[in-house]
């Protein structure tokens, strides 16, 4: 690795809007991470200088196995560096429950940060506490699907790979042998191997929601393959990174014009092909109609086995062992579609955000989130609502009691229910007084 | 399953099964309406009275469906005129994600309904239902239907 | 603050043994013996990818009944208990003694009990008598293992079990089978609905109804109920068409426990009964298994057990056994064992914690009793090595083996039992084969959501009943009411996830009224 030049910038240019190039100071930090270790140093500062009290991050077992762990070590930190493109999880379920004293680190995903932010509001998270630096995501592999694909495709031995990085659109596995074997996405999922199929459709690649966007696209020039680049996005983001400055973990240097243009243009390429893979499946469900459609949900969930897995590893659900669709759901009922299922399809049609978690564990290989997206598709359009992105609340508790013009009606016309109501104000005394006789009447 | 019908005489054929959920300061009283006023009524419905259609859980509506209901009509009373202030404006919101939900599902539109009915309005009442008996019967059975159930 | 441990554990729920952490969440202010504790999905194991079925999603609760150690029916340390076993062996009399284990421990801790049985000659009991029922040239192809990943491979699977329920991580592989083109051939009374073809069939059937090929494999099970006449004519349908055969084992060590035991001349648990309750056994010692969840008929075990004089659990979590037991040496749940299981495919898995509380007790009793130096890491290699494996490896299950097991004679069948006398009017009664299910729930004594038992539509009309009635079963042990589900089963067929009273045999008769 090159000797860096002292950085030019300041902490000044530390403030939201600000797009760097940012590395890790320590040298085998950078060699470990995934670009340039930024993460990591950025993660080990927070704790280090007492800025959170504990990180929550990922336990490297095996090149294709991770555990998150939620730590106060910063040595633990320090060895958890590098990107896991076969470790598809999402981290939003491991954050303590509920609104804790303690002040937490992570690092995210667009799914993960997506994941807590909808967790946060229905106050299983408190948000001001929680310190999210999100990584771009261009998907992840389930590690069942890797091994197929180190065996089938490269024909390698999962036991010879010493490591694994996504560059231009190639999956390169590194072997202990000291070689490169490298095949392209396309080729694997043409295959129906690579990432998992919701990471192929999915709509964030940047995390913008989070406190910092980090990643690897737009680092240019002398820093290529050696920098972070980070995109300040909240006033929480620049703390952690002015934190780390201070603590000497970390520099940052202002990202070039060239970087910032070729970091969207990729974003865009890849929004692109995201839409292009959604069209493509979805577009022979959304083709099938009326009975059809219904006969292809039915066939869809025929196999289950009523593990509740899904339920149990969905990251936006919060409603723990007395949900509704367990609570009135039981094996005993023989109907043609189950109960479980229908209630989530409908508290997900406004929260699921495609993460590929229920499908990730679905022991019937039912491909629940395709199903769940079904639902929410239509819902997200009509709303204009995507969950996980911003504070907003989800359009199905958006009713408020608002009485700005004696009218109740704001709450319906937010959710978009209705355009405008105040024209019925007249009618209604008299409606009160009928209702009324109504039920002298009957009683 | 109903055990009224559980063994159905040879030839018995198919009457549209329809649950009605009714609030207790108006439909319901406007069913009474309807039935003093002796308007022709079918006899397709199973009402179930609630205390404000904003009880009426989609768990509730998908369970109708699931045990055979052919079609589920949710009414209350019209908006602003709601005994517990705002209730029924909440229906409105679960009723819209219901409706999308059904649509998804492919069920038929019709299957699921939603109206305002004021407890003077048993006229109303009887129309809405006549109205919706005839359109499942068009429809024919709800495809949710569980075996053995008519 | 508190802590968690994460380990990365085995599914103690059938002889598959899916991969999963185990979050163990200590309080250090709160009771140290009741830890927190959750599942978490670990993607990376070979057997399972990281789903779980429903009784794997369970483990907290299973985990949650925490033994502990008592001497005569005191609350005792773990060395107390140790030591009155001791002395109570001591005192016993070799020729009515029992060893019981049927699975539930670690290769390690069954041969240290084997070690310890040895001592007064005696043998490891694991209640698979159908072992008995076969020649010993047989034995073998009984104990094959086959990798999961076979089933994938495959152009035709048969299947003589009920994934849905009864080993469901089997589910997936036959799904991914059929995706890539292979026919399922169902055969039992249930129709499944990923099967392209479901027949119910007699064991003396297969050979005319069924054609595997060598592209084929067969699914089945061997458990201490097995039906031999079915297991012979699976193996020789194996054997003719040159087809692969997996039989899936009900507990996580059945495989390694059965292997280990080397003794072929098992009793059904039907038997050990007989001989408890006939007094001919009066000290039984039972490691990790529960006669009273293994029987059909708890209640008759409770009175056959109070023949005994001495009753010895070991046991890792509490049970009813544990609750009557003399004396009961509380063992560290499952997945802080350190030591390793056989799966049904043959794969060497590791249990994946870090204590050897169990095995420990075990020696310490061996050597009191005269075998002295059971070491852990040399009783693992003879484990290991009398399965011809040098250390554990997840990623590699047994290759398939074609079963050659010539011609032969069962030695023994099922006694068919009395059938049930009328009573009712014939109009409201209706007679019907009776069927287990089995499901993890049923061996590991865990409550699940089946309070029912099934029917075909056309038996719920004739019996007249009602959505959330009852149903009424009848067998010459009595009657119970249970609730029923609506199932696309063959005419004239019940079939139950739940142990009900005096149901043993498959296909015993039962007669139902509403
Ligand atoms: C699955 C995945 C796909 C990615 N795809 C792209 C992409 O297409 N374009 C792009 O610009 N950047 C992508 N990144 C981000 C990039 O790989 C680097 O993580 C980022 O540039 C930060 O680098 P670093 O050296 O500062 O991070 P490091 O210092 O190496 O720290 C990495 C951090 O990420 C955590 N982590 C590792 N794997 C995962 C995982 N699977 N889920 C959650 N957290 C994890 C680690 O625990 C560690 O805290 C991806 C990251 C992941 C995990
Ligand atoms: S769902 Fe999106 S953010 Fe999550 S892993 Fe897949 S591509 Fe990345
Ligand atoms: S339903 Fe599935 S895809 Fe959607 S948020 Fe939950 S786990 Fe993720
Ligand atoms: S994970 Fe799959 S099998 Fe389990 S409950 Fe969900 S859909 Fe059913
Ligand atoms: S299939 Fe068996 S081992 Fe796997 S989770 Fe279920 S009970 Fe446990």
């Amino acid at each position: 690795m090159p000797e860096r030049p002292e950085p030019k910038a300041k902490a000044g240019v530390i403030k939201v809007g600000a797009k760097l190039i940012g590395w890790a100071t320590d040298a085998k930090l950078r060699e470990k991470g995934a670009s340039g270790g930024l993460v990591t140093a950025l993660l080990a500062a927070a704790l280090k200088k007492g800025l959170v009290d504990k990180v929550l991050t990922l336990k490297k077992i095996s090149e294709f196995e991770a555990v998150p762990v939620l730590t106060s070590e910063v040595e633990e930190v320090l060895q958890s560096g590098g990107s896991m493109h076969s470790v598809p999880v999402n981290l939003a379920r491991y954050l303590p429950e509920g609104i804790g004293e303690q002040r937490i680190a992570l690092p995210a995903k667009p799914c993960d940060a997506r994941a807590v932010i909808e967790r946060a509001k229905r106050n299983a998270v408190d948000l001001e506490k929680t310190f999210l630096i999100g990584l771009n995501c261009g998907g992840s592999i389930h590690p069942e699907t890797t091994r197929k694909m180190l065996k089938t495709v490269y024909r390698l031995d999962p036991e010879e790979i010493s490591g694994e990085e996504i560059v231009k659109g190639k999956l390169i596995f590194f072997t202990k042998d000291g070689k490169e074997h490298a095949i392209s996405i396309d080729e694997l999922e043409e295959k129906g191997l690579g990432r998992r199929e919701n990471c192929r459709y999915c709509s964030v690649k940047i995390p913008i929601n989070a406190d910092l966007a980090c990643g690897n696209w737009g680092v240019t020039g002398a820093f290529a393959g050696q920098g972070t680049f980070v995109e300040v996005r909240t006033e929480k983001g620049a703390k952690l990174l002015r934190n780390a400055l201070e603590a000497g973990f970390a520099k940052v240097e202002p990202a070039e014009e060239k970087g910032i243009r070729v970091r969207e243009k990729i974003n865009r390429i890849m929004l692109k092909l995201s839409e292009k893979n959604r069209q493509e499946i979805f577009s022979p469900i959304e083709a099938k109609q009326g009975p059809e459609r219904l006969k292809y949900f039915q066939k869809a969930l025929e196999n289950c086995i009523h593990c509740g897995a899904c339920k149990a590893v969905c990251p936006v659900c919060t409603c723990g062992e007395d949900s509704k669709c367990t609570s009135y759901t039981s094996r005993e009922d023989s109907y043609k579609i189950s109960l479980f299922h229908l209630v989530r399809f409908l508290h997900l049609s406004d929260s699921c955000l495609g993460c590929g978690q229920c499908e990730d564990v679905c022991p019937a290989e039912i491909p629940l989130t395709r199903l769940y997206q079904c639902f929410a598709t239509p819902v997200r359009e009509a709303f204009d609502y995507m969950p996980g992105m911003s504070a907003q609340t989800p359009p199905y508790f958006a009713l408020k009691l608002e009485k700005e013009c004696g009218c109740q009606h704001h709450g319906l016309e937010k959710a978009g229910l209705e355009e405008s109501s105040c024209a019925k104000e007249p009618e209604r005394e008299g409606k009160r007084e009928g209702q009324r006789q109504g039920q002298g009447g009957c009683c | 399953m109903d055990p009224s019908n559980k063994n159905p005489a040879p030839g018995l054929s198919w009457e549209p099964k329809i649950v009605m959920f009714c609030c207790n300061w108006c439909s319901y009283a406007g069913a009474d309406g309807a039935g003093i006023g002796r308007f022709q009524q079918s006899p397709s419905m199973r009402i179930i009275r609630v205390m404000c259609s904003s009880r009426v859980d989609p768990v509730h509506v998908f369970n109708a469906f699931l045990e055979g209901a052919d079609a589920v009509l949710i009414t209350g009373c019209h908006l602003g005129d709601c005994h517990y202030i705002n209730g029924n404006e909440k229906t409105l919101v679960k009723f819209k994600f219901m409706q999308m939900l059904l649509k998804e599902l492919g069920l038929e539109e019709e299957r699921l309904q939603l109206n305002w009915i004021s407890a003077s309005e048993g006229e109303k009442f009887a129309s809405v239902v006549n109205e919706a008996t005839e359109k499942i019967r068009k429809l024919g059975p709800s495809p949710l239907k569980p075996e053995g159930v008519i | 603050m508190i802590e968690e441990k994460v380990y990365s554990s085995i599914c103690p729920g059938c002889g598959l043994g899916c991969g999963l952490y185990i979050r163990e969440k200590v309080e250090p202010t709160g009771d140290k013996t009741k830890p927190e504790l959750s599942v978490d999905f670990r993607k990376n194991a070979p057997v399972n990818a990281g789903k779980l079925c429903r009784f794997g999603m369970n483990l907290p609760i299973y985990y949650g009944k925490i033994p502990n150690s008592k001497v005569k029916g005191k609350k005792s340390s773990l060395k107390e208990a140790v030591a009155a076993a001791a002395k109570a062996l001591k005192a016993a009399s070799k020729e009515n003694m029992a060893f019981l284990s049927v699975g539930m421990s670690t290769n390690e801790e069954q041969l240290a009990f084997s070690a310890l049985a040895k001592t007064f000659s005696c043998p490891v009991e694991t209640g698979m008598e159908i072992y008995a029922a076969f020649p010993e040239t047989v034995h073998k192809a009984l104990g094959y293992g086959t990798g999961l990943e076979e089933i994938e491979a495959s152009k035709q699977v048969f299947l003589f079990i009920d994934p849905y329920v009864s080993y469901p991580l089997v589910l997936r592989r036959v799904l991914k089978a059929k995706r890539k083109g292979a026919k399922v051939t169902a055969v039992g009374p249930k129709s499944l609905p990923l099967a392209d073809e479901n027949l119910s069939l007699e064991p003396a059937e297969y050979g005319k109804s069924l054609a595997p090929t060598q592209a084929s494999i067969l699914l089945s099970d061997l458990h201490p109920y097995s039906d031999p006449t079915q297991i012979k004519a699976i193996l020789e349908l194996a054997e003719t068409s040159g087809a692969k055969l997996l039989f899936l084992r009900p507990f996580v060590n059945s495989k390694g426990a059965t292997r280990l035991a080397k003794h072929t001349k098992q009793r059904s648990f039907e038997k050990l009964l007989k001989a408890l309750e006939a007094g001919e056994i009066k000290t039984l010692f039972c490691l990790d298994s529960d006669l009273s969840e293994l029987s059909l008929d708890p209640k008759r075990v409770k009175k056959a057990l109070s023949n005994l004089d001495t009753l010895i659990v070991q046991a890792s979590r509490s049970s009813p056994l544990t609750e009557f037991a003399d004396i009961v040496i509380g063992a560290e749940p499952f997945y802080q064992k350190k030591g390793s299981v056989l799966n049904a495919e043959g794969r060497l898995l590791k249990t994946g914690g870090d204590s050897i509380l169990g095995f420990k007790a075990l020696a310490e009793l061996a050597k009191a009793l005269g075998k002295e130096g059971l070491d852990f890491a040399q009783v693992q290699k003879k484990a290991f090595s009398s399965f011809g494996l040098s250390e554990t490896d997840e990623f590699k299950p047994e290759k398939a083996k074609p079963i050659s097991c010539g011609n032969f004679e069962l030695r023994a069948g099922f006694e068919k039992k009395e059938k049930p006398k009328n009573t009712k009017k014939e109009e409201q009664t209706q007679k019907a084969h009776f069927s287990y299910n089995f499901t993890p729930f049923m061996w590991q004594g865990l409550e699940d959501d089946c309070n029912f038992v099934e029917l075909n539509i056309r038996l719920v009309q004739k019996l007249g009943l009602s959505k959330g009635g009852s149903l009424n079963l009848k067998t010459p042990d009595g009657e119970t009411q249970m609730r029923f589900k609506v199932s696309a089963l063959a005419e004239g067929v019940v079939l139950s996830e739940k142990k009900i009273k005096g149901l043993v045999l498959p296909r015993d008769e039962v007669e139902l009224s509403r």
